[in-house]
């Protein structure tokens, strides 16, 4: 399933952590609205150079993309040394 | 199921396996109860594992070190392999080479859907264990 919240963590010096949810359907829609922009551009590019090994990866190149984000769900980084820490998590 | 819960935390007390381990036991348990034997999650062959998890700890004694908590669900990486056979022939002979120069045999223009599957499938046996300044685990849970 797609992701729908990111939750990161945000270090405080001498404190506990500050955890941010972050809509991520703010981010899809954004997305969506980019690769709609860019669709006809694709095909076009797709068609020219359909020989050329980058005319197909064009028309691939959404449905990839896409099957990458909607498996999302569940990815979580945490990593922590005495810089700093970063967390990130799909959720 | 209780009595499979009982016979994880006996192990665990006579020391057969570690924390993780029953931790691990443990939750797919509880994810699939019907699945679960007491030998095992492998011992039925139903075990599907849904992530790859990767721990880094500092050992004991290590004030300093890293600590790193890396969970990747499988299929975010089995959705990222099919990214690979869109790599450029000639990026493949060079990576080819690369490998061949690092004594690996591996055939990236050869890399078939069925062979990326296979390798995802593999990878639920993997089990690494490192220990010097950090332990290192890598597993699939």
């Amino acid at each position: 399933m797609i992701p729908w919240w990111l939750k990161i963590k945000i270090p405080r010096a001498d404190r506990e952590p500050f955890s941010l949810y972050l809509p991520l359907i703010l981010v899809w829609l954004l997305l969506i609205i980019i690769m709609l922009i860019l669709l006809p551009f694709l095909l076009l590019l797709s068609l020219l150079f359909w020989f050329k090994w980058y005319g197909r990866l064009a028309i691939f190149f959404f449905p990839l993309l896409i099957s990458v984000l909607w498996q999302l769900k569940g990815l979580h980084i945490d990593i922590e040394n005495r810089n700093g820490q970063i967390y990130l998590s799909f959720i | 199921m209780e009595s499979e819960r009982r016979k994880i935390l006996e192990m665990l007390s006579n020391g057969t396996i570690s924390v993780d381990e029953a931790e691990r036991l443990l939750k797919v348990l509880l994810e699939s109860p019907d699945s679960m034997t007491v030998d095992g999650p492998n011992a039925s062959g139903s075990f599907k594992p849904k992530y790859l998890r990767v721990l880094v700890e500092p050992a004991a004694g290590n004030r300093h070190g890293e600590r790193v908590n890396v969970r990747v669900p499988l299929n975010l990486i089995r959705a990222g392999l099919k990214w690979a056979s869109f790599i450029p022939e000639h990026t493949q002979v060079k990576l080819g080479k690369a490998f061949r120069e690092k004594g690996i045999s591996a055939d990236l223009s050869k890399l078939s859907p069925e062979d990326l599957e296979d390798l995802i499938v593999n990878l639920n046996d993997l089990e690494v264990e490192v220990e010097g300044e950090e332990i290192i685990k890598v597993f699939c849970e």
